[in-house]
């Protein structure tokens, strides 16, 4: 229960100029306060927008976004802008937030990983952790 | 048929054989004509003939002792001309005639009776006839009621009087259990004591009841019967006895429940999906806020523990609106080899750790049973049937048991605890229906969801001695014991 602030991102942020930028879309205020405070606190660079058009705007800037935490609600709309961001940035990983399971068609992509609400905000760190430290492997495979 | 018997106050009388009556008649007749032609004149001989007249009291036509009464006025007055010498012919004269009437008054009677009595023979044997005819008729009535429907009587008081094949086929009493017996012997619980009072109202107005009851059988197994009550009056209005002709709805009654159920279930599924996003939404931003700010709370200020306890509450309500999906949308089965024992160890473990150290002990089965399931809803169900039984109320140990027949298998999990006394087990498995001081209400239902959906039954059996029976019948397929 207890939250750990230990940075988590280092590893990959000790080999870039700039800290890993995550962007976390949820139109819910407080979850987007909550994971970016803890995000910042483990030395990640967490921006956050409450829907879809400032995700895109925000994910146009540089950095590009590693990870992004979208909430995605029962309809499904969440699956649309995560598809808009998987074309623009194909390494980006996802980490869904959703009330629901199994809604998001590409839910069965490799790179993309669930996390059900409500959540504690360490097994948050964590996996965004995992998701950078996975990434940065795959990209150094991909240079060797 | 004895008249007695029947009730009748008439009947055939006794008779002779017509032949012997007119022998006898003739014989008379000729002894008399004999005593007259040998008597004077003047001496009332004549009225003898009123004795073969009387003879046709006892059978005979009633045209028979006319005939006699004319042959009889024929002698007399032979007898007045041919008699022998002497006596007194003025008196014989006047005798005579008043002779003729007597005889003929006497065959008036006689005739009249005779025909009264063929038309009440007639009356009687045509009363007979539709009497038995009604007997029988009732007689048929009775079996084809005994055939199609549950029957029994009872007295004024409630007490059963007769009980018929079928009602002890479905209640599972034997006749000599149900005889003597009131209702109360098969009264499930599940209906409020508003619904009992208004039959017992009802029918002691003498009027008819009909409605639908949920009984329960001697093994503890419920059934519906569609039933009719007449109360049959005495003489001053007020019943006398009951017969309650019932047919059993069982099937009907599951059938429309598991509609309205799904019907529910879809409804609820939906609002569900609809409103655990709603509550788990602001659940998380809540928790994670909550978490930031214990983050920045100074350890000795006393508040992290506030802090925790608010988290823990969120954590206690996300695992309800868990319940509540889990119920109302749960997942499609995925169908895997599965061993039993395993599956049961596991359930078991874990629910002995989720109810403590005070937790009974536990006596798990020995037998590996290999069967084609969803392993994780068979886990679910079972941990929260062994937590049910830790949590009864009882130190003894928890007797879990694995049985197999042909078709099915069947786990049991027998409890010492408080059992369900005389609540209707139905209820147990509805959903919200809690006996419990904290809990959704939903455990139960959840159990019966996960079960029926792998395609099995649940029910839940008082254990003699004590305690309770919880009994999951899983469909065997591909199954075999190792």
């Amino acid at each position: 229960m207890a939250l750990s602030l230990q940075p988590a991102g280092n590893k990959s942020t000790s080999r870039e100029l700039v800290p890993v930028r995550v962007l976390v879309v949820d139109d819910e205020a407080l979850i987007r306060w909550s994971i970016c405070m803890a995000l910042t606190a483990a030395g990640f660079d967490a921006v956050s927008a409450g829907s879809s058009d400032d995700a895109c705007l925000l994910a146009a800037e540089w950095p590009p976004p590693k990870v992004a935490l979208l909430d995605i609600p029962p309809d499904g709309h969440g699956c649309e802008l995560m598809g808009r961001l998987r074309r623009i940035y194909p390494d980006c990983r996802v980490l869904i937030m959703s009330t629901t399971r199994g809604k998001c068609p590409t839910l069965d992509d490799t790179l993309v990983q669930m996390v059900a609400k409500p959540f504690d905000l360490g097994e948050v760190v964590r996996l965004v952790g995992e998701a950078v430290q996975h990434g940065a492997a795959t990209s150094e495979g991909v240079r060797r | 048929m004895n008249p007695q018997r029947d009730g009748l106050s008439y009947g055939p009388p006794v008779t002779l054989r017509p032949r012997w009556l007119r022998a006898g008649a003739l014989l008379l007749t000729g002894l008399i004509f004999w005593a007259d032609m040998i008597t004077p004149l003047g001496v009332a001989v004549p009225a003898l003939y009123v004795v073969p007249i009387l003879l046709f009291m006892m059978g005979g036509e009633y045209w028979e002792p006319l005939v006699v009464a004319n042959g009889a006025t024929a002698l007399i007055l032979v007898g007045f001309f041919v008699g022998p010498e002497g006596g007194s012919p003025e008196i014989g004269a006047v005798n005579r005639p008043l002779e003729t009437l007597i005889v003929w008054t006497a065959a008036g009677v006689v005739a009249r009776y005779r025909l009264t009595l063929a038309r009440w023979t007639v009356q009687y044997h045509a009363d007979r006839a539709a009497r038995e005819q009604s007997l029988a008729r009732l007689e048929e009535l009775e079996q084809a009621l005994d055939q199609a429907a549950i029957v029994a009587m009872t007295d004024q008081t409630g007490k059963i009087t007769y009980a018929n094949d079928k009602f002890c086929e479905i209640s599972k009493y034997s006749r000599e259990e149900l005889i003597g017996q009131d209702h109360r012997i098969i009264n499930s619980g599940y209906h409020p004591k508003e619904f009992i009072r208004d039959l017992w109202r009802t029918i002691a107005q003498g009027r008819v009841w009909r409605g639908e009851i949920r009984n329960r059988a001697k093994d503890g197994t419920a059934y519906w019967v569609d039933t009719t009550i007449v109360p049959f009056l005495d003489a001053a209005g007020k019943p006398r006895q009951y017969l309650a002709i019932r047919s059993d709805i069982t099937q009907r009654k599951a059938a429309e429940a598991q509609l309205v159920e799904q019907s529910a279930l879809a409804q609820l599924g939906q609002l569900a999906a609809v409103v655990a996003h709603e509550v788990r939404n602001p659940l998380a931003g809540v928790r994670g806020t909550l978490q930031i700010l214990r983050s920045r709370t100074a350890a000795a200020e006393g508040d992290r523990e506030v802090m925790d306890a608010m988290i823990a509450r969120i954590d206690v309500l996300n695992a309800k609106v868990d319940d509540i999906l889990r119920f109302a949308k749960p997942r499609s089965p995925v169908f895997e080899t599965v061993d039993l024992r395993a599956v049961l160890l596991d359930a078991i473990g874990s629910a002995r750790a989720a109810a403590g150290s005070a937790a009974p002990d536990v006596i798990a089965p020995v037998t590996s049973l290999t069967i084609q399931t969803d392993r994780e809803m068979l886990r679910d169900a079972l941990l929260n049937l062994v937590l049910n039984a830790c949590q009864a109320g009882s130190t003894s140990p928890i007797e879990v048991s694995v049985r197999q027949t042909p078709g099915a298998c069947f786990i049991e999990i027998a409890d010492r605890g408080v059992g369900f006394g005389d609540v209707d087990a139905e209820r147990l498995f509805e959903a919200f229906h809690t006996t419990k001081k904290s809990g959704t209400g939903l455990g139960l239902a959840i159990v019966r969801r996960l079960i029926s959906l792998q395609g099995g039954t649940i029910e839940l059996l008082s254990r003699e001695g004590g305690g309770a029976i919880a009994r999951v019948t899983l469909p065997l397929e591909s199954s075999g014991v190792a």
